[in-house]
């Protein structure tokens, strides 16, 4: 097995408990309204 | 040591206003110790001594009028290759790129040239800015000056060896993992990762959108505050900018009205050479009387988590032509560790993306609601060889690399604004640093911090020597 292809093997080894970690991450946090434009939003808010 | 070049910028920058010093003066100062550290680092990628000498005399010739713009007129500069100059070849770290002529020049190359810097070439930096040690299997490893056998950190590795070695006063270069303030921490200067939204990427290298920013590398934190002062704002040609105010050199902070916050568990990771450094740069800031406090990051792996996801999908989407074109043109590992993005479903990015805003949220409530200031290790082992830090094989990245960037990732998730301080030197001598992490669009307060932090230390004031680089 080539480097590249170890490297890839390696971390597609790691995707499914990488994916499932996020999949239970955003279960705890998300609420359904969540959305990629609220960060800058929270950003603004949240400024001293 | 003496000669201008070893001056902080403010105070170059204070000599060229009082006369003492000619913007010629400076520039030659710093091709002069390009000559002796340029080889020595592998600094540079393309110097362009006689253009900054010529805009060197203009800039004399316009501050003799009485035309100072301001206090970048006549300072020497450089920055990572990955920042555009309409014309001129960008590799961005890449044989790929070896020949391409940049279409437009960077927003922030622009304002510069406004204020008057001078511009002396481009700089090293890791292949397409995917790696944390400062290797580059084209260009030649970028050689820390304390220590050419050690890493520079990555990716703006030349930016860190510059500013570290006097041969400039300041430089650009780009975080999307921890890429400023690893070789601002490795090299022993003093490196800005901007608030997300601050400072326009426009005319620069992608890595990954949401998580990519522009920031100095200087000796000083006042240095930062001086560069970001002509880079920061609004940008019509990068939307994200569109919240930014224009930014000014904030004014002092009493330290003893700061409350600075400990990531217990960030600095519990430390080795016990590195953690000895940090409990130290803990002792000094309480001298200065501000209070310290143990706060906790919540979902820390959630972040670390989250942040990859956001950074392979994007880093894979942005390289995917070159990618199927060019393959054999790419560092095996960085092409192994980018290809699996193509794999991870676009409701895991969108989720991802969408919880960004909740998760900052949360740090907020937990941290900030605490303390003004966070405090967390930079990198939490000595310095690397280059050696022990090449990547042969695939448990190597996870060996060297992981432990680099796993306290510097989590910021750029939530978008924070980042000092990289030095805080004193490891059991090899090379230095070591901590991070200072200020509130959401906090930048200013937080660079006053590191201001206040550097008139009570004199980390920042060491420079390696030449006899201490053995060739």
């Amino acid at each position: 097995m080539t480097q590249p292809q170890a490297r890839v093997a390696e971390i597609a080894a790691d995707l499914p408990p990488l994916l499932a970690r996020v999949r239970a991450a955003v279960d705890r946090i998300a609420t359904f309204e969540d959305e990629p434009y609220a960060f800058p939003a929270a950003q603004t808010a949240l400024r001293p | 040591m003496t000669g201008p070049a070893l001056m902080t910028l403010a105070a170059a920058s204070a000599a060229l206003s009082a006369g003492r010093v000619s913007a010629v003066e400076l520039t030659r100062e710093c091709l002069a110790r390009i000559g002796d550290w340029g080889a020595v680092t592998n600094a540079f990628i393309d110097l362009r001594a006689e253009e900054a000498l010529a805009a060197a005399r203009a800039a004399d010739a316009e501050i003799a009028a009485g035309g100072r713009r301001g206090p970048l007129h006549g300072i020497p500069l450089a920055h990572k290759d990955m920042i555009y100059r309409q014309g001129r070849i960008s590799t961005c770290g890449s044989v790929i790129r070896g020949d391409w002529r940049a279409p437009v020049t960077a927003t922030v190359l622009a304002r510069l040239d406004a204020a008057g810097a001078i511009d002396l070439g481009t700089l090293h930096m890791v292949e397409w800015a995917g790696g944390a040690t400062g290797h580059n299997i084209h260009f030649g490893d970028a050689c820390n000056p304390w220590d050419p056998a050690r890493v520079t950190g990555g990716s703006s590795s030349g930016a860190g060896a510059s500013v570290a070695a006097r041969m400039v006063f300041g430089a650009l270069g780009s975080d999307t993992a921890g890429s400023i303030r690893l070789p601002a921490s490795c090299c022993g200067v003093t490196g800005f990762k901007p608030s997300w939204g601050l400072v326009s990427r426009h005319g620069t290298m992608p890595r990954a959108w949401t998580l990519d920013c522009l920031g100095p590398l200087a000796r000083t934190a006042e240095d930062c505050a001086l560069i970001l002062t002509a880079i920061a704002g609004r940008d019509a040609a990068d939307p994200t900018t569109d919240r930014a105010e224009a930014f000014r050199v904030p004014s002092a902070v009493d330290p003893a009205a700061l409350t600075i916050g400990v990531e217990t568990a960030m600095l519990a990771e430390a080795t016990p050479a590195i953690g000895a450094l940090l409990e130290t740069a803990l002792d000094a800031w309480r001298r200065t009387g501000a209070r310290i406090v143990p706060v906790a990051i919540p979902d820390l792996q959630d972040i670390a988590d989250l942040s990859g996801v956001v950074s392979i999908v994007e880093g894979a989407t942005i390289h995917r032509q070159f990618m199927r074109d060019r393959p054999e043109d790419y560092a095996p590992d960085l092409f192994g560790r980018s290809e699996p993005g193509f794999h991870i479903p676009a409701t895991a990015y969108a989720d991802a993306l969408r919880v960004r805003g909740a998760v900052l949220k949360r740090v907020a409530d937990a941290v900030f609601a605490r303390c003004d200031l966070l405090f967390a290790p930079a990198i939490p082992i000595p310095v690397p060889t280059r050696a022990e830090s090449r990547i042969a094989q695939a448990a190597d990245f996870a060996r060297v690399h992981g432990p680099m960037v796993r306290h510097m990732r989590p910021f750029n998730y939530l978008g924070l604004p980042v000092l990289s301080l030095p805080c004193g030197f490891d059991p090899n001598g090379l230095p070591a640093a901590f991070q200072l992490v200020g509130r959401p669009m906090g930048d200013a307060a937080l660079l006053a911090a590191g201001m206040a932090w550097q008139r009570a230390t004199d980390w920042h004031d060491h420079a390696p020597a030449l006899e201490q680089a053995p060739a």
